[in-house]
């Protein structure tokens, strides 16, 4: 017993070391990345199990729906998609007119951006952080840091990149910060995800801070990561303590992340919008 | 465990088992539910430590941890340390475990697992990359509660295999 007690102890020592230096190693280079993102899509078969019984589920639910429900969704939708179509042919021109006017004060054009479908994958891959997988990867051109925007707003960013997966950090992390800037007043902070399910939150406003309940706040695109403009949260509660130099304020963000089924990954491809993409909008 | 006997033996079952498991652990409960998900995987290595002892091993324990890394998108290493520290004390509990009644092993199972969790969200203060949500602990108690369930149905898989 006494010379077999020693060997599994060593091992152990052996490969203790070895996860210290892995994690060390993954967390602060991007050594592994692609090694990871091919041998990642041995996930594929035990992930696709997994969303098994949700995919059937809503396969039973789409079939049960009657015609007349049906039908109802189908004259929303049409009339969602005409009121679009009709902002859509507004925007081209407002843009062209934005660019225009940034030109006279002679401020910075913004860059132009490409937008990649992705659908989340009905996964939870990980048990202690909030992300979720979209069936895009490398193969499809994704890259660690691209904004990820859903239908009504900011979702998160792309962490890691398999082959023909990707995972998303979800903005309610509590590990994830967000420049923002408040479209009333103009104020501009970091909100935070926090740990409390789908909430945000801002510490760093002040007490003076012109912030009131419902107040949208939108990317102000510093920080280089996601594109500016678009709507992150809206302030739900705001509580000012006297002995705090900050408000503590918490928010809803406007796309409930854990709800959308469709993202956009958003990619800057490094133009800066030119003369000719002003001519093409304004005709 | 000698080779010969081995042949009426279903070792592969243990692998299948922790195959199962890696699906389950990946099923969406829907929205915020999803931080109550038990960790499956744990609760399958604890028992067949537990079942055969020694039989797992380390570097099998690792491997299956790493694995891990990979199929959660996650840091690696950080999974690949918990299972190897998991495995190596349920290994050294197992022959006290093993005659303890159910609701016994259930609250060995509750320590260990809570050790793995602490172990978990201290890797994750380091690296920085873990949302820890008090949720957690209440998987944990949720896997605890759910041991016998596991421990009979596996020891079912066990007499089908005939392991030892």
């Amino acid at each position: 017993m006494k010379p077999k007690g020693l060997f599994p102890s060593y091992r152990l020592i052996l490969l203790l070391t070895l996860s210290i230096v892995l994690l060390l190693m993954d967390s602060k280079t991007e050594m592994f990345s692609q090694g990871r993102a091919v041998v990642s899509v041995v996930a594929l078969p035990i992930h696709m199990v997994a969303s098994s019984p949700v995919l059937f589920f809503r396969w039973i639910g789409n079939d049960l729906e009657d015609w007349g429900e049906l039908k109802q969704k189908y004259t929303v939708l049409q009339r969602q998609h005409l009121i679009m179509q009709s902002r859509l042919q507004q925007f081209d021109a407002l843009q062209a007119e934005n660019m225009r006017l940034r030109k006279i004060i002679g401020a910075e054009s913004k860059l132009s951006e490409e937008a990649l479908f992705a659908r989340i994958v009905e996964v939870h891959p990980d048990l202690y952080n909030q992300t979720v997988l979209v069936d895009r990867g490398a193969a499809d051109g994704v890259y660690v840091g691209q904004a990820v925007i859903g239908p009504a707003g900011v979702i998160g960013q792309v962490v890691r990149v398999g082959l023909f997966r990707s995972s998303i950090m979800l903005i309610t992390d509590s590990s994830q910060g967000i420049p923002v800037q408040f479209v009333r007043s103009g104020i501009r902070t970091i909100v935070y995800g926090s740990d409390q399910g789908n909430l945000l939150s801002a510490p760093y406003l002040a007490r003076t801070a012109d912030v009131r309940r419902g107040d949208l706040f939108v990317t102000s695109g510093l920080g280089d990561l996601y594109p500016e403009g678009y709507p992150v949260g809206t302030i739900k509660e705001i509580d000012s303590d006297v002995n705090s130099p900050f408000l503590s304020v918490v928010a809803e963000p406007t796309a409930q992340p854990s709800a959308v089924r469709e993202v956009l990954l958003i990619s800057h491809n490094g133009n800066k919008i030119t003369a000719t993409d002003l001519e093409k909008m304004s005709n | 465990m000698i080779s010969n006997s081995s042949r009426s033996k279903k070792w592969w079952v243990i692998p299948i088992t922790l195959l199962i498991a890696f699906c389950f652990f990946a099923v969406p409960t829907g929205g915020s539910l999803n931080s109550y998900n038990p960790d499956w995987i744990s609760l399958v290595l604890i028992y067949w430590c537990f079942a055969v002892p020694k039989k797992i091993g380390l570097l099998p324990a690792w491997l299956i941890g790493l694995f891990l890394d990979v199929v959660s998108f996650g840091t690696l290493g950080r999974y690949a340390l918990s299972k190897l520290v998991l495995v190596f004390f349920a290994d050294r509990l197992a022959l006290r475990v093993r005659m303890f009644p159910v609701w016994q092993q259930s609250f060995i199972v509750l320590i260990l697992l809570i050790g793995e969790t602490v172990l978990l969200m201290f890797i994750g203060i380091i690296i920085g990359d873990i949302d820890f949500s008090s949720n957690r602990w209440i998987a944990v108690l949720i896997a605890a509660f759910l041991w016998p369930v596991i421990y009979i149905i596996l020891r079912r898989v066990r007499q089908w295999a005939r392991l030892p």
